[in-house]
């Protein structure tokens, strides 16, 4: 058998490096956007009961962090760890929040933090000083103009551009340097607009190019499925229906999702790309690799739920969940997160070694929907004529924009 | 319809202005070609890595010079002819190096300090320090350096507890006359937390050494170094499991090394040539390399790569030498000293770059040489020989013109 399963070893490994802590401070919030993921939409969530995070619930696992940082030797010679908030909308619980901070402020770590929020802007007039006094990183979502906005709306029906939008702007005049360092924007891509009007959008009036990102198409329930596909719209489609479509192509870079494509591709199969100085010096093709693209459990981060489960991110099904804390404390096994996680990858086994797309996988296994059941089957999966298919849809992208080579290879770097 | 020329992708494509040199990293071919004016038109269209390796060669099939090399390259299998609008599309990645991580990304973008760079330490070598011979070997290879002062083993057990990892897969010892140094029994009994890892190496020269040897615990490697008279008389050589090596400055030397191996039933030996200051003919019989050498390396991408990144020799390693202080390579400037964090070492080193990311491209007689990647990384001997490169063609005060 020459494919890998995790150690114990590397998730304490994961834990001493972990880059970043996200706590979703409450589940409550005050807009009903349509297509929220902890909506009428989806399942696979906790009940949503407007929980508040509070300092007894959350002391516990920094504490417990701060343990595993103290006591070993990361990778890093100053390690930067992000604690996130994340809700709901935390801006509904700032009151922890700043608890929170004073909190990891008064211990001494070793390392780097950085608090980052993702928001919906409402309240962001209550609290802009004291987030740009702690140099907040903020993701704001807004999904464009005012039309474009249209789900994204109060638990009255109304449209939450009207609030939002000179929230922003306000930041915007009030904090300008911080605004263009520390101040990014999501939307999501449905059926109330197009890439190339959002785009344009945050251009015109913030000089901000948005993520755009796409109604997530796991665990949408079967009830809602005909919602689902009403609002769901394709970035690759509606990039093409573009009026300028080569001009919004080329100014989205990597963000375009041909080039976007291509780039994972050039990543896995040029053969020229390489993370570190120490990749250069072992041959690791030859080594090992472990089923689907999996992140390592928390390799990326580790998601904190206001129910108290800790997980490895915070977009997969709460049912995978890896630990939790309570009144005992943190309820942290790594012995049997190792083994559930590896007992996952066993059932993938068979599928994956078949898969032409195997030691470069992109799959998340939590997002196959099956996989609880005896044969789990993977959507991803790639037999020799589907890779084919694949690699000549890059490579006929490549051929019809050669200079992209020298940009991805040169100017992108891939985290 | 028109033609196309394309390189394969595993094909490494360099020029000196006079010469140019295919090298194919899959198969480990290569093929040298004059540069002529269309040629050279050939060669730059294909490092445009806009053009992703490929040529149109309608123009150039008037020049007789350049139809001969666009036939040597197909027939070479080198690269393919094929027509421009070919279906399925056939391109190339040409060979660019793609560092996520190189230090110049990272310090462009102000991340150096938050970058993973424990895991680039992977060896330590401790000089212990005391009377040893003055022959400059310590620069060369693994040899003691002599000193009036000794590093005491508090320090040194008190820098490895600091820099240990699970990335350092080599611990050196060196001692330099083991009776005199204070403190053994202390030293070897805080080494048993990194047994695994550990070689203590000892000169056969060395008077003390036939007294401790023997009082070494089981399981720490043992490695002997033989130099000049080899010493036939000590049982202490054949008694337990030892490493041996044999520095050695002539052939006979060598001959001699492996009769003694013969005699006494040696097996883990190593060979390892030392520059004397005397015997530069032996080194370029023996160390240096022919233009032949080199074309018929067996490289393959990565590893070509790795010589443009970094030193193969040196990356990764450190030496702590008896003045306290650490350096990246013996003889060059220290990076710091022992009470530094093995974080603050790393990242001296590789703003400093005394020695792990020096390349070919850094050394004036070779930046321009079409070889310059095929050969091994600048390695030690070049500067104890103080010669640029350790090509036997340019040691002969020739060039690489003999194709």
């Amino acid at each position: 058998m020459n494919d890998r399963r995790i150690s114990r070893g590397e998730v304490e490994h994961n834990l001493l490096n972990l880059r970043q802590l996200t706590l979703e401070v409450t589940d409550a919030c005050n807009l009903r956007c349509r297509y929220c993921g902890y909506g009428e939409l989806y399942s696979g969530y906790d009940e949503r009961k407007s929980s508040y995070m509070s300092m007894e619930q959350a002391r516990p696992l920094i504490d417990y962090l701060a343990g595993v940082w103290r006591n070993g030797k990361p990778d890093a010679a100053m390690p930067l760890t992000y604690v996130s908030f994340y809700g709901g909308e935390p801006l509904l619980n700032m009151d922890f929040i700043k608890d929170l901070v004073v909190y990891v402020e008064s211990l001494s770590l070793d390392r780097r933090i950085v608090y980052s929020m993702t928001t919906n802007a409402v309240l962001l007039d209550r609290y802009m000083d004291y987030l740009v006094e702690k140099d907040f990183h903020l993701l704001v979502s807004l999904d464009g103009d005012e039309s474009s906005q249209g789900y994204r709306v109060d638990h009255s029906g109304v449209n939450s551009f009207g609030k939002v939008f000179p929230n922003i702007r306000r930041l915007q005049t009030r904090y300008p340097e911080y605004f263009k360092a520390n101040v990014n924007f999501n939307s999501v891509l449905h059926s109330l607009n197009g890439v190339e009007g959002i785009r344009d959008f945050f251009k015109r009036e913030f000089g901000k190019e948005p993520r755009i990102s796409e109604l997530n198409s796991s665990g949408v329930r079967p009830d809602r499925r005909e919602d689902f596909e009403r609002m769901y719209r394709n970035k690759s489609e509606s990039l093409h229906q573009s009026e300028d479509y080569e001009r919004v192509s080329e100014d989205m870079f990597m963000e375009e999702p041909s080039t976007h494509e291509l780039l994972l591709f050039l990543h896995q199969y040029s053969g020229n790309v390489f993370k570190g100085y120490d990749s250069l010096l072992s041959d690791t093709g030859k080594l090992p690799y472990t089923p689907t693209g999996t992140c390592s459990p928390f390799s990326k981060k580790m998601f904190f739920t206001v129910n108290g489960k800790i997980l490895q991110c915070e977009k997969i099904d709460h049912r995978f969940a890896f630990g939790k804390v309570s009144e005992a404390g943190v309820e942290l096994d790594i012995d049997a997160i190792v083994d559930r996680y590896n007992g996952y990858l066993d059932k993938m086994q068979d599928q994956c070694s078949a898969c032409s797309r195997k030691r470069n996988c992109i799959q998340c296994m939590y997002y196959i929907d099956t996989i609880d059941t005896a044969s789990p089957v993977c959507h991803g999966f790639m037999d020799c004529e589907s890779f084919a298919r694949y690699s000549s849809r890059c490579l006929n992208h490549l051929r019809q924009h050669p200079g992209l080579y020298r940009r991805l290879m040169e100017e992108v770097t891939i985290e | 319809m028109d033609k196309k020329l394309t390189l394969k992708t595993d094909v490494f494509l360099w020029m000196d202005g006079i010469h140019g040199l295919l090298y194919d990293s899959s198969r480990h071919e290569s093929f040298k070609f004059p540069l002529g004016n269309a040629v050279s038109g050939l060669c730059a269209g294909f490092l445009d890595p806009d053009n992703l390796y490929s040529v149109f060669v309608e123009t150039y099939m008037k020049d007789e010079e350049a139809v001969r090399f666009i036939n040597e390259v197909v027939r070479r299998g080198f690269g393919f002819l094929h027509c421009a609008d070919d279906v399925p599309y056939k391109v190339s990645f040409p060979p660019l190096l793609n560092l996520q991580r190189s230090w110049e990304r990272l310090k462009s973008r102000g991340e150096s300090a938050y970058n993973e760079i424990l895991l680039y330490l992977t060896s330590v070598t401790v000089y212990t320090g005391g009377d040893s011979p003055d022959n400059g070997y310590c620069t060369q290879t693994v040899y003691p350096v002599r000193s009036d002062s000794m590093l005491p083993p508090e320090r040194i057990l008190d820098f490895l507890r600091r820099a240990d990892s699970m990335y350092i897969s080599e611990i050196r010892i060196v001692f330099s006359s083991a009776d005199e140094y204070p403190g053994m029994q202390k030293l070897l009994a805080g080494l048993e937390h990194f047994k695994p890892k550990v070689s203590l190496y000892f000169r056969v020269g060395d008077p003390g050494v036939a007294a401790i040897v023997p009082l070494i615990p089981n399981g720490f490697r043992t490695v002997l170094l033989h130099e000049g008279n080899l010493h036939a008389d000590a049982a202490y050589q054949t008694g337990k499991p030892f490493g041996h090596m044999f520095l050695v400055s002539s052939e006979d030397e060598c001959a001699a090394g492996e009769r003694f191996c013969g005699r006494f039933g040696i097996a883990d030996s190593e060979f390892i040539p030392v520059f004397n200051g005397y015997n530069r003919d032996f080194f370029k019989s023996n160390v240096f390399l022919t233009e032949e050498e080199i074309l018929r390396s067996r490289l393959s991408r990565r590893e070509i790569f790795a010589h443009q990144a970094l030193n193969t020799y040196s990356f990764g390693k450190l030496s702590l030498l008896p003045d306290g202080k650490v350096y990246a390579a013996v003889g060059r400037e220290a990076i710091g000293d022992m009470d530094d964090t093995p974080y603050s070492l790393i990242v001296s080193e590789m703003d400093k770059n005394t020695a792990w990311r020096r390349t070919r491209d850094m050394s004036e007689g070779c930046r321009t040489c079409i070889y310059r990647y095929l050969c091994p990384s600048p390695s030690p001997y070049e500067e104890a020989m103080e010669t640029v490169c350790i090509c036997a063609d340019k040691a002969k005060g020739g060039s690489h013109d003999t194709a």
